[in-house]
């Protein structure tokens, strides 16, 4: 089967064609299923952070040039479509409504299936994909989000259980704010990952975990009153050890409790390298096979919302309501694979 | 080795010709040394002043032998039965002692910081709390919710979540003094997790 797949959620329009010869959901491997193609256009960091009308103009706009470059790049033609897929939800509501409108005409026009995708499952299920994982602890840590999870059957069904996450803000806003508050280049989580390698004072910083759960803004406003008596480096180098360490501890304490034998991270602060290195080695003593999902599947793309999508067409779990849902969770519907 | 917990290990010993526990707090070669040592120093401090209020306000919780901050090892008596996440299911009584265990500490301005069922030992109707490594001494209702919110989603799945839930949340209702303030309190905290999951 051919899926035709849109995300929108946040900053990143994108649109991904995939072919899959997976015989169930279950057996979706990356031997039988292919991304061939998966493009993106992405709403450039700006000083005064996303504005979500200014966001959803940019996808309005740059939607149809993405859409042709997808298909022509797969060399596919619409009407070699089985399925039409969208991510859903979470996100914001106007950047979602163009995913939708996009994916619904795309569907009513060629006569195919609609299939909506949970966003947050989504980057699991590409992490599982790509990594061949296959009952993983996953960590989930983007912008907004900063999850710890895994399949765990409640009354009966599978769902993705959230063991451990943020009570407060994502770790990938904690790290554009400070990015952006510190007036780093990038003013966001690139610009102070990159300047924390060069810290080499270590400065005293509140350290919250609170069971299996974290916190961010207590660290963030205290790492902020250093702004001016401490070398920016210091303190990027410092308030990145103390997030870090929260977040593979937190991590670490799930483990403990669920005993997976593997665990994988997603999502677009995996890419950074200091928290791999941290999980690497709580991996190894704890005897886990750990992977990262690859840096093109990390942050928001489409391939991930049309590999999801093809285990929902393997498992014939198709959502009747395909509306945008701003805030669905993870744990919001059952997974029926 | 006894057991092994996310942060300690836990070995047989003895104390004063009496069996007993050593729970160490080992490096975490993940944690920059100056950060490591400064944790598990300060967990090791703080647990050992916890478990003595603890006791001393009535709640059931393991004995404090000895303290050894420079190792960041305490030496406790082993308490008997069974860390109430390996049972097969909880019994709502194990639940409702949770519940005024978690009362009498709250009570006495401790909060444990990990109050799941990992860190529940029972024995029969009997509970016992244990590892205070994250507890403080805090009468601020965020800190009491989160309490009572680990410990809901510690049974969260469980066959009898609904009756475990109600049973625990009545036993702090009817022992602890602000209970109402808190469970309003934990009530805020969901609400606020469910925002901060679509605000990207
Ligand atoms: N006093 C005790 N009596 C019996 N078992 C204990 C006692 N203290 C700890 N244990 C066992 O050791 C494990 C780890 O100890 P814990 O204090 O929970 O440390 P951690 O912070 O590593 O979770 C517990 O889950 C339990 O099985
Ligand atoms: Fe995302
Ligand atoms: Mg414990």
């Amino acid at each position: 089967m051919k899926i035709l797949a849109i995300e929108s959620t946040a900053h990143t329009i994108g649109v991904a064609i995939i072919e899959s010869k997976a015989k169930s959901a279950t057996a979706v491997s990356k031997a039988n299923t292919k991304v061939l193609s998966n493009e993106i256009a992405r709403y450039p960091a700006k000083l005064e952070g996303f504005i979500p009308r200014k966001l959803a103009d940019h996808h309005a706009k740059e939607y149809p040039r993405v859409l042709r470059a997808a298909l022509s790049k797969a060399k596919v033609a619409l009407a070699d479509i089985d399925y039409f897929s969208y991510s859903q939800g979470p996100g914001i509501g106007h950047c979602l409504r163009v995913g939708f409108v996009g994916a619904r005409s795309l569907s009513l026009l060629n006569g195919k299936p609609l299939i909506p995708v949970n966003h947050t499952v989504a980057h699991v299920e590409v992490g599982k994909w790509a990594c061949g994982c296959a009952d993983p602890l996953v960590v989930y840590v983007s912008g907004g989000n900063t999850q710890i999870l895994a399949k765990h059957v409640e009354r009966g069904a599978n769902y993705y259980h959230v063991f451990g996450e943020t009570l407060d803000v994502g770790i990938g806003n904690f790290l554009d704010v400070m990015g952006r508050e510190l007036a780093l280049s990038p003013p966001n989580a690139i610009g102070f990952l990159a300047l924390a390698e060069k810290g080499k004072e270590f400065l005293q910083l509140p350290y919250t975990v609170k069971g299996n759960n974290l916190a961010f803004s207590g660290l963030q406003s205290a790492a902020l009153r250093l702004k001016g008596k401490h070398p920016s480096a210091d303190i990027c180098f410092s308030a990145s050890e103390v997030a870090f360490s929260t977040l593979v501890e937190a991590t670490e304490r799930v483990l403990c409790h669920t005993g997976n034998k593997e665990m994988l991270i997603v999502g677009g602060v995996a890419q950074a390298k200091r928290l791999q290195q941290m999980y690497s080695l709580m991996a190894a003593d704890h005897g886990v096979r750990f992977s990262v999902v690859p840096p093109v599947y990390a942050g928001d793309q489409a391939a991930m919302i049309g590999i999801t999508a093809v285990k929902h067409a393997l498992s014939k779990d198709i959502r009747r309501d395909v509306s945008p849902n701003q805030s669905m969770r993870i744990d919001s519907h059952a997974i029926r694979w | 080795m006894l057991a092994r917990g996310a942060e300690a290990k836990v070995f047989h010993t003895t104390y004063d010709g009496e069996p007993a526990l050593a729970k160490r707090r080992l490096p975490k070669a993940y944690r920059l040394a100056a950060l490591d040592n400064t944790i598990r120093k300060q967990r090791t401090r703080r647990e050992a002043k916890i478990l003595r209020a603890a006791r001393a306000a009535g709640a059931k919780c393991a004995e404090l032998l000895k303290e050894d901050e420079q190792n960041c090892e305490l030496l406790l008596k082993e308490v008997e039965g069974t860390l109430l996440s390996r049972e097969k299911t909880i019994a709502p009584k194990q639940a409702f002692e949770a519940g005024l265990q978690l009362a009498l500490l709250h009570d006495a301005g401790i909060v444990h910081g990990d109050y799941t069922t990992s860190n529940l030992i029972a024995d029969g109707n009997l509970v016992t709390v244990i590892d205070f490594g994250l507890g403080e001494f805090s009468n601020a209702a965020e800190e009491k919710a989160t309490d009572v919110l680990l410990f809901e989603k510690s049974i969260a799945g469980r066959a009898n979540e609904p009756a475990l839930r109600s049973h625990f949340e009545k036993a702090y209702l009817l022992h602890a003094r602000n209970g109402h303030a808190t469970l309003k309190r934990v009530k805020a905290i969901y609400a606020r997790m469910r925002y901060a999951s679509q605000s990207q």
